[in-house]
């Protein structure tokens, strides 16, 4: 029994050193080589596509507002927008000041005495004046601000001798129907005090007095306290400093103000050079373009706008042109042409206006040809224009009022184009799939189902990491066509009537060999509407136009049989 | 490069997945009657001993070895059919040679495992010559069947198919992984002098679950657009809270979900162990057990994804993505193909119905039948059919044993078994008994262990019982009564 224990003890041991140095080699993945035994065939769906035309031209062109048109289909918008300051900024109230100093001689006349005191009162104006910081206008009349916020400072100065207190009062500054009052009380040994007071939700009313604008009254007070003496030298003086305005409403006549002068420059960047397109061997008309200048005006004066300059630069003729060139008399172009802006009819509300210039009232639909890579402008605006100084012009604005206008060129895809070239890279790195696989014979599938009513020449490119082409893909031809769909009688895509065209392309040896170093697909389309370059069918492209395309993959993969362990 | 790692990827799918195996293969343990284990898989042997105790539960000894039992098995293929030494001037290196795996895969291939931990396994003879059995164990099961037709489509392709008009149906599909606790009670009585029964009621609960239920699934391809179109009518089910689909994704849960999995009791199942052996002379007895006959109704973070009708697969899309400077730009999706969003874009190709719902699932169950001879005072032989039922398939294996309790300490057990479609399976079996210890180790394919590259079965259990009341000198080989 000793003995049978000795032989399995022994056999376990045995299996134990055998085990790890039989096995050890199958399971090493370092031995592992690239060569695989493999025979399969595949036809296998790739990738597939479902592109928008829309998306694409935001793809050509980053900068394109593109949008629904009024009569449904898309048009390209390039646009810029200009705006008058802030209200505040513009209108500024800046600092009110006022001072006044009252001689005993002057107190004499109007002084009153009970008991042990002497009392002395006076009226004064305070004159307000609105400043255009930018023009130096002050011919501004106001009647009446509402304020958010304000600060009204003043300082008493007296040399009488006495113990005094000095009311001020400011009838037409009011909250909640109470007047403005304040006092400053100095011992006799004082000569000097200063108060500051918050105008915040204030009214002021510039209209009480016999001007009836910019004038704010002002009622000083003095009680003395002077026993049975009376000052016989000396004087008191007052300080008055308004500043710090935020209102929130001004009403009066504002006077001839500039709102706005501003200059920019609209870029069209779809007519500058780019790679990935080429307009200069193409022929193409856009039909329908327009240059419309919206406004809105907040302000409740009426205003002007013009043009003072409007130019187009084509960067492939290196020329620009005067825009009047395309422009009518009716566009507000130079200072005695100005188009008169509307004006709000209460606070708080703004009025839309617009101007237009089409190929109906101009010969704008002749620039677009041209290919016009910017256009540059400068607007003016200013505040009743053609108004006199006079009192009887009312206006009115609030805290955020504003004259704001959008200049915008539109260019409805509506027309013909013929010879149009679009080229864009796809990333997708071919090399990494196919790389190392052992491929006997390669096809690839490609379906294409046109849904929009242009004719494409469509030619694909393997390309590397330099973007350096190493093939193409379609040989048998030039290039892959594809049909415009129909449409109807209104140039509406026919429903179900996509045009389709399925290629199957047989791949070369060498074609297999270079997409192993194939990081990306270049693709070229050649686009064309219906017709010639001279005569092509106006179409107009909508939202939903597009293609959708189908790459699938035929392949057989080699067998290397030298790996073969039956 | 990139075969490698596909190879490395084929290879962990198709054989370290299961790295368990067949439910309760256990064709050499079946006539091992000095290891009261042997009931797991014939409840109607009445163990020798009076009393016996094992499982992890017991103080060091119940480590020494652990009661464990694991199990591999694939019908069709191993590891050398996909990987193997090359010839001539590959003969140092490894190759990767895929048509020999089609060569080898059947038209079902069956891979199964199961991995079990015994806590407690508890014996007691009564006076009538009848036995109490207790059990506490956790069991985890995995089952995969893969039909030749979806070897084919990967490997071979699906030209073939397309060019004929032909489907490749993979209704056959099924996968299934579940974890649960087992809680079982026994009793095995001599009915007549010749005659034993015994059955095993056992009360589970699922820790978690993941399982398909296919009814129908084929793929066509298009022969003009190459859409590959699956017609399918199937569920993906799931009881874990370790990831939750929530309608708009995926999501995976952390640790703790894990460990609620792990002491989960709502998902309630029953199982059932029934036996018979029959003496029919001195030296003939024949036996019968069904193991495993029960369900798991999995209620808690459950979830069951449908689907039904036909889904193309048109290719990967290539579209318009908006970059973080708000340019648009043309080229794959790639976030939706990444490994973190592909379930979620599976769901969406699929439209699958995803539903908060409880289901059911049955366990693999087994049928034993055997027959023993014995030759000799200390030397018998053996005989067993074992049939498997999972779902829609069926596996067989047969083997022959020889067995000998050779002195009263120690018995030795061989066996040779057409397991997996393979008569490449020896079995070992020993067990040693030193005062009130008894220590025990078995497998079905020693060879397996020693060649796993060789291997479609690898098993192994092990344990240390304490046993105590044992008759003084029982040399004879059991003839189970």
């Amino acid at each position: 029994m000793r003995k049978l224990f000795e032989i399995l003890a022994l056999a376990l041991i045995a299996v134990a050193c055998i085990l790890p140095s039989c096995t050890k080699d199958n399971f090493d993945m370092d031995r592992l080589s690239g060569e695989i035994a493999y025979d399969g065939s595949f036809a296998i769906p790739l990738a597939y596509s479902d592109v928008s035309f829309y998306k694409i031209l935001n793809i050509m062109d980053t900068s394109i507002a593109l949008q629904d048109n009024d009569d449904g289909y898309l048009s390209m918008f390039y646009h810029s927008y200009v705006e008058s300051k802030r209200v505040q900024d513009l209108l500024n109230l800046g600092s009110q000041h006022f001072e006044k100093t009252v001689g005993v001689s002057d107190m004499h006349s109007k002084m009153v005495r009970a008991g042990s005191q002497l009392y002395y009162s006076t009226e004064e104006v305070i004159s307000f004046t609105l400043i255009n910081d930018d023009t130096e206008n002050n011919e501004a009349e106001i009647d009446s601000l509402a304020l958010n916020s304000g600060s009204l400072d003043y300082t008493i100065e007296s040399t009488l001798g006495f113990a005094a207190k000095f009311v001020v009062e400011f009838p037409s500054i009011t909250k909640g129907g109470r007047p403005l009052k304040d006092s400053i009380s100095l011992y006799s040994t004082d000569n000097y005090d200063r108060r500051s007071l918050s105008l915040a939700g204030y009214t002021i009313d510039l209209t009480t007095t016999s001007r009836h604008y910019n004038e704010i009254p002002v009622k000083i007070s003095t009680m003395l306290d002077c026993g049975n003496s009376t000052p016989t030298m000396g004087n008191f003086s007052i300080t008055l400093d308004i500043y710090d305005f935020n209102y929130k409403g001004l009403y009066g006549y504002l006077g001839r103000n500039e709102l706005l002068f501003q200059s920019d420059t609209i870029d069209i960047t779809m007519f500058k050079q780019n790679p990935k397109y080429d307009w200069e061997h193409a022929q193409f008309y856009f039909k329908k373009p327009r240059l419309t200048v919206t406004y809105w005006n907040s302000y409740g004066v009426p205003a002007m706008f013009y043009f003072t300059e409007l130019d187009a630069y084509m960067q492939a003729t290196d020329e620009t042109w005067n825009i009047d060139r395309i422009t009518t008399p009716e566009f507000p172009l130079g200072e005695s042409n100005p188009f008169i802006l509307n004006s709000p009819s209460r606070p708080g509300s703004e009025v839309e206006g617009m101007v237009t210039v089409n190929a109906e009232n101009s010969h704008i639909d002749q620039l677009i040809p041209n290919r016009p890579t910017w256009i540059h402008f400068a607007a003016k605006a200013e505040t009743n224009p053609g108004t006199s100084h006079e009192h009887s012009s009312r206006n009115f604005i609030d805290g955020e009022s504003k004259v704001k206008a959008k200049i915008e060129v539109e260019i409805p895809l509506y027309g013909h184009l013929y010879n149009f070239v679009y080229r864009d890279t796809v990333d997708v790195d071919v090399s990494n799939y196919l790389g190392n696989l052992p491929v006997k014979r390669m096809a690839v599938m490609l379906n294409v189902r046109n849904n929009m009513p242009v004719k494409a020449n469509a030619q694909f490119y393997l390309v590397d990491e330099n973007y350096i082409v190493l093939d193409s893909l379609i040989k048998t031809q030039n290039s892959m066509v594809l049909e415009a769909a129909r449409v109807d009688a209104n140039g509406r895509l026919m429903t179900n009537e996509p045009a389709s065209a399925i290629t199957k392309i047989e791949l070369t040896r060498e074609q297999i060999e270079h997409m192993s170093n194939c990081k990306h697909i270049l693709t070229k389309f050649t686009v064309n509407t219906a017709g010639d370059a001279y005569g092509g069918q106006d179409l107009k492209l909508y939202r939903d136009y597009g293609f959708k395309a189908n790459l699938g993959l035929d392949v057989d993969l080699d067998v290397d049989a030298n790996v073969k362990n039956n | 490069m990139v075969m490698k790692n596909f190879a490395i990827i084929l290879i962990v799918a198709l054989l370290s997945l299961p790295f368990l195996s067949n439910a309760q293969q256990a064709n050499t343990l079946y006539y091992m009657d000095r290891v009261f284990q042997s009931q797991t898989v014939n409840i109607s042997e009445i163990p020798e001993n009076k009393v016996q105790v094992g499982g992890l539960i017991v103080p060091i000894i119940g480590q020494l070895p652990p009661a464990f039992y694991f199990n591999y098995g694939n019908n069709s293929f191993n590891y050398n059919h996909i990987i193997h030494h090359g010839k001539g001037e590959m003969k140092d290196s490894l190759v990767i040679d895929l048509p020999l795996l089609m060569k080898k895969v059947h038209r079902n291939t069956c891979i199964r495992g199961e991995f079990r931990l015994d806590y407690l396994n508890l014996s007691v003879r009564t006076k009538k010559n009848s036995v109490i059995t207790v059990n506490l164990s956790d069991r985890f099961m995995y089952g995969t069947t893969i039909p030749k037709s979806l070897f084919d489509f990967f490997l071979n392709g699906n030209k073939e198919y397309m060019l004929e008009g032909k489907s490749h149906d993979i209704s056959r599909l099924s996968f299934g992984a579940s974890a649960f606790h087992e809680l079982g009670v026994g009793y095995t009585a001599n009915i007549r002098e010749k005659l034993s029964i015994g059955g095993r009621v056992k009360l589970l609960f699922g820790m978690a679950d993941v399982s398909t239920k296919v009814t129908s699934l084929e793929l066509n391809t298009d022969p003009e657009m190459y859409f590959i179109t699956a017609t399918a009518d199937m569920q993906i089910r799931k009881s874990t809270g370790f990831f939750e689909y929530d309608g708009e994704g995926f999501s995976f849960g952390e640790g703790k979900q894990l460990l609620g999995d792990l002491s989960a009791l709502g998902n309630v199942g029953l199982g059932l162990d029934l036996g018979a052996s029959y003496k029919i002379t001195d030296k003939i007895a024949v036996s019968m057990s069904v193991t495993d006959l029960g369900f798991i109704n999995w209620l808690q973070n459950s979830q069951i994804a449908s689907t039904k009708g036909e889904y193309t697969f048109e290719g990967v899309e290539l579209g318009f993505k908006e970059g973080e400077d708000g340019k648009l730009s043309y080229g794959i999706n790639s976030e939706r193909y990444n490994a973190e969003h592909i379930m979620d874009t599976l769901v969406e190709l699929f439209e699958m119905d995803i539903r908060d719902k409880s289901y059911m699932t049955w366990l693999p169950s087994n049928v034993f039948v055997g027959a023993t001879y014995q030759f000799h005072e200390k030397l018998g032989f053996g005989v067993l059919y074992r049939g498997e039922i999972y779902r829609k398939t069926y596996n067989q294996a047969l083997s022959l044993s020889v067995n000998s309790n050779l002195t009263h300490w120690l018995s030795l057990h061989a066996s040779w078994s057409l397991i997996n479609n393979t008569v490449m399976n020896l079995g070992l079996g020993m067990s040693v008994r030193a005062g009130f210890i008894t220590w025990f180790v078995v497998t079905d394919d020693v060879i397996g262990l020693v060649f796993p590259q060789k291997a479609k079965t690898v098993n192994m259990r092990m344990g240390c019982n304490l046993t105590f009341g044992h008759k003084k000198k029982v040399l004879k080989t059991s003839t189970r009564l």
